[in-house]
C-alpha cells in the first residue's frame, strides 16, 4: 500500500469516534503523567497495558501512543514552571525553562515548547509516513541471521551509548532480561526450563508486572525519597494568544535550526534502544554549539527549551519506526508498547504492513491526530494541568498501587503476578540506586524469544557455525556495527587511560 | 535500624547475588543439555549463554566497586531511607492482604488511611475518598468490564466483594 491511500486508510480509522475517544483518553492520561514527577510516560503505558485488553487493538495501540505524547508534552509543564523534571526527558528544560519562567516570560517558554513539538512531530510523521513502507519491504527479506545481527545492535547499543551507566550493569540487566524471558517452556522442544519444578514458573514470567515493577513501584519508591526534601515553588502561568504569536515567530525565525534538532532526534529515535531522553539532551548541546550566544544558555535562552523539546519529540516518533517495521523498540517507551502488540495476539515487523494495514495505518494517523490533540490541550489547560501537581503524594500514590496491581491482576488472575510487581518494585529501587539502567532489562524480556528463536535458527542454518552471521551482505555489517557498539566502552577507557590528565581535569 | 550499608557494600551484595544467580542457572541450563543435538541448539544454551555473561558481569561489578575510591558513601540517607520504609511497608501489607481482604476493601483501607497516615490528612475526609474509588472501581470493573478481581473471605455471607 502507498503512503498516500495508506494515510487515507489511517485516518478513517482514526476518526472513527470509538478510536478517537481513547486516542483523547491516551493523550490526557499521558498530559497527567507528564506532569506528575513520580510517574513517567513509560510506566504509565506499563500500568495501563493490561487494562487495554478490554479494547480493540487499533483504539489500544493510539491510546498508548498518545499516552507518550501526552507524556512528552506534559513534562514540559513540571520543568519549567515547577523546576522539576516531570519526565526524564524533559529534565533539561529545567537548565533553561524555568530561568525564562523566572524572567516572567513562562507563557513564552511553554508555548514555544508547545509549538517545537508539534512542528517536531509533524516533520517526523511525515519522515514515518514516507519511510515506513520501504523499510518494512527491505526487512521482508530479512532471515534468521539478520534479524539476529539487528537485535543485537539493539542490544549492543544499550551498552555502547547507554544513558551515563556503566557498560557492565546494562550487560547485566540485559541478559537478565533474556533469563526472565527463558523462564518456561522452551520454544523448539517445550522442555520446561528453569522452572525449578514449579509450576507456577511454567508459563514464564510475564512482561507486564515486571514492567510495572521495575518501573512504577520503582519510580514511586524513589520519589518517596524526595518527599524527605523540600518543598516546591510554582510560577503560574495562563497562555494567551499573543504568547502562541511570539511563540510561532520565535520558532519561524529558527526554523533551519529547528529541522536540523528533528532530523537529529528522529534519528536518534530510529537506532534500536536509545529515545527521547538521549535525544533531549543531544538537541540541548547542538542548541549551544550552533548558538551565536552561548553564554545566554543556563539563563533562559529560548532555544534551550525549543531543541531539546523537538528532538525528543521526533525521537518519541522515531522510536516506532523501527518497532512496527521490524519488530525492534527504538526506546524503553516504544518496548511496553510493542509488549503491548504480543498481548494483543499481533506480531510487529514488516508483515503487520501486509496482515493489519488498518492497525499500521491508524497508528500512523492517530500520529498526526494525537499531537494535535496535545498541543491544543496545553494551549487551554496549562493551569488546570499544572494544578494536578498539587495532589497529595499521599493520596496518588496508594492509589497508582492498587492499579498497578489490578492490572497485574487482570493479565491471568494470579496473586503470583501480584507479588512480582512488588518484588521487582523494591529489588528496581535498591537497582536504581546503584544506577542500574531498568530499560534494558525490559527490552531484552520483550524480544529475548525472537532474539533466542532467531539465534537458534541462525545455528542451524549454519550447522553449528556463527560465521554465517558474518558472511551475509547485510547481517555482516550489522555485526560490525554491533560489535563495534559493544567494544566502545572499551575503547573509551583505552583511549581515557591513555591521557590521564585530560580526564582528572574535566 | 543500626546497620546502614555503603554504596560500596551494595554495590557487592548485588553484583554477588548475580553471580549466585548465574551459577543457579548455568547448573539448570547444563542439566538440560547447552550443546548441539540432533535439533540444533540444545534448549540450554541461550540460558547458558547469558548466565555466563552475567556472572563475569557481576564479577567485574564487584571488582569496579572495590577498586573504586567513592564507594563509601552511605547507600541511602537515613531520612529518606525512613520515607521510602513508610512508603514501602503499607504497600507490602496491601498485597499481602488482598487475598483476605479482597481488591475493593483494600482499595479503600489502603487509601483511606495510607492518606491520614503518611498525608497526615483528616481520616474522615480521606477513608470515604477510599471508599468511593473502591466503589467507582467496583462498578467499572466488576460490572463494566467483567474483570473479576480478588474477593474477600466474606464474599458470598456477608459481602458482594
Amino acid at each position: 500500500m502507498d503512503p498516500i491511500s495508506g494515510l487515507a486508510l489511517g485516518f478513517s480509522q482514526v476518526f472513527q469516534p470509538y478510536n478517537l475517544a481513547f486516542l483523547f483518553l491516551g493523550v490526557i492520561l499521558g498530559l497527567v503523567v507528564g506532569v506528575l514527577p513520580g510517574l513517567g510516560g513509560t510506566s504509565g503505558i506499563a500500568i495501563l497495558l493490561p487494562l487495554t485488553l478490554f479494547i480493540h487493538p487499533n483504539a489500544a495501540v493510539m491510546m498508548l501512543a498518545g499516552l507518550y505524547w501526552g507524556a512528552l508534552y506534559g513534562g514540559v509543564i513540571t520543568s519549567i514552571l515547577f523546576n522539576i523534571p516531570g519526565e526524564p526527558w524533559s529534565a533539561v528544560l529545567v537548565f533553561d525553562g524555568h530561568p525564562l519562567a523566572k524572567l516572567g516570560r513562562a507563557g513564552l517558554a511553554l508555548t514555544t515548547a508547545f509549538v517545537s513539538s508539534l512542528f517536531a512531530a509533524f516533520v517526523s510523521t511525515l519522515l514515518f509516513t514516507f519511510f515506513a513502507v520501504p523499510l518494512a519491504e527491505f526487512a521482508l527479506n530479512f532471515g534468521p541471521p539478520e534479524i539476529f545481527a539487528i537485535m543485537l545492535m539493539a542490544f549492543a547499543t544499550f551498552v555502547g551509548i547507554g544513558e551515563g551507566s556503566s557498560p557492565l550493569k546494562t550487560l547485566v540487566m540485559i541478559v537478565a532480561g533474556f533469563l526472565l524471558g527463558a523462564v518456561g517452556l522452551d520454544l523448539v522442544t517445550g522442555q520446561p526450563r528453569l522452572t525449578f519444578g514449579t509450576i507456577t514458573l511454567l508459563t514464564g514470567f510475564n512482561f507486564v508486572p515486571v514492567t510495572i515493577g521495575l518501573f512504577g513501584i520503582a519510580e514511586l519508591l524513589v520519589s518517596a525519597e524526595e518527599q524527605a526534601r523540600e518543598q516546591i515553588e510554582e510560577i503560574k502561568a495562563r497562555l494567551g494568544w499573543h504568547d502562541l504569536v511570539a511563540a510561532v515567530r520565535e520558532v519561524a525565525r529558527r526554523v533551519w535550526f529547528l529541522l536540523g534538532a528533528v532530523l537529529m532526534g528522529f534519528w536518534v529515535g530510529v537506532m534500536p534502544g536509545t529515545g527521547a531522553t538521549p535525544a533531549s539532551f543531544l538537541g540541548y548541546g547542538m542548541a549551544r554549539q550552533y548558538s551565536r550566544n552561548p553564554e545566554r544558555f543556563g539563563k533562559g535562552a529560548i532555544e534551550g527549551v525549543m531543541a531539546p523539546q523537538a528532538a525528543a519529540d521526533a525521537a518519541g516518533i522515531g522510536s516506532l519506526l523501527p518497532m512496527v517495521t521490524l519488530g525492534v523498540p527504538g526506546s524503553p517507551t516504544a518496548a511496553v508498547i510493542m509488549a503491548g502488540l504480543f498481548m494483543w495476539g499481533l506480531i510487529p515487523g514488516p508483515k503487520l504492513f501486509q496482515e493489519r494495514p488498518d492497525f499500521v495505518w491508524g497508528l500512523v494517523g492517530s500520529l498526526y491526530v494525537g499531537h494535535l490533540i496535545g498541543f491544543i490541550l496545553c494551549i487551554l489547560a496549562t493551569p488546570l494541568l499544572a494544578a494536578i501537581m498539587r495532589v497529595p503524594y499521599a493520596i496518588l500514590t496508594p492509589f497508582i498501587v492498587m492499579i498497578s496491581i489490578l492490572g497485574a491482576y487482570a493479565i491471568n488472575n494470579s496473586l503470583f503476578d501480584v507479588w512480582i510487581v512488588l518484588i521487582f518494585g523494591l529489588v528496581g529501587y535498591v537497582l536504581r540506586k546503584l544506577k542500574y539502567p531498568a530499560a534494558p532489562l525490559i527490552v531484552a524480556l520483550v524480544l529475548g524469544d525472537p532474539t533466542e528463536s532467531a539465534l537458534r535458527q541462525t545455528l542451524i542454518m549454519g550447522h553449528g557455525s556463527p560465521a554465517i552471521l558474518f558472511s551475509r551482505p547485510i547481517s555482516g555489517p550489522l555485526m560490525a556495527v554491533a560489535i563495534l557498539l559493544f567494544m566502545l566502552p572499551v575503547i573509551r577507557s583505552l583511549v581515557s587511560r591513555r591521557r590521564p590528565q585530560v580526564q582528572q581535569a574535566s | 535500624m543500626h546497620w546502614s550499608p555503603t554504596t560500596r557494600q551494595m554495590e557487592v551484595i548485588i553484583g554477588v547475588a548475580f553471580i549466585g544467580l548465574a551459577l543457579v542457572v548455568i547448573r539448570e541450563s547444563l542439566l538440560l543439555g547447552a550443546g548441539w543435538a540432533s535439533i540444533g541448539p540444545q534448549p540450554g544454551m541461550f540460558p547458558f549463554i547469558s548466565a555466563a555473561v552475567m556472572g563475569l558481569c557481576g564479577l567485574g561489578v564487584c571488582v569496579q566497586a572495590l577498586n573504586h575510591g567513592g564507594g563509601g558513601r552511605p547507600f541511602a540517607d537515613p531520612s529518606e531511607f525512613r520515607e521510602v520504609l513508610r512508603v514501602a511497608a503499607p504497600m507490602v501489607l496491601a498485597v499481602v492482604l488482598l487475598p483476605y481482604l479482597g481488591f475493593y476493601l483494600v482499595t479503600a483501607l489502603y487509601i483511606g488511611l495510607f492518606a491520614a497516615w503518611y498525608g497526615r490528612m483528616r481520616w474522615y475526609l480521606v477513608l470515604p475518598l477510599g471508599i468511593l474509588i473502591a466503589v467507582v472501581a467496583f462498578y467499572a470493573f466488576e460490572q463494566g468490564f467483567k474483570v473479576l478481581l480478588p474477593k474477600s473471605i466474606l464474599y458470598g455471607y456477608i459481602l458482594p466483594f
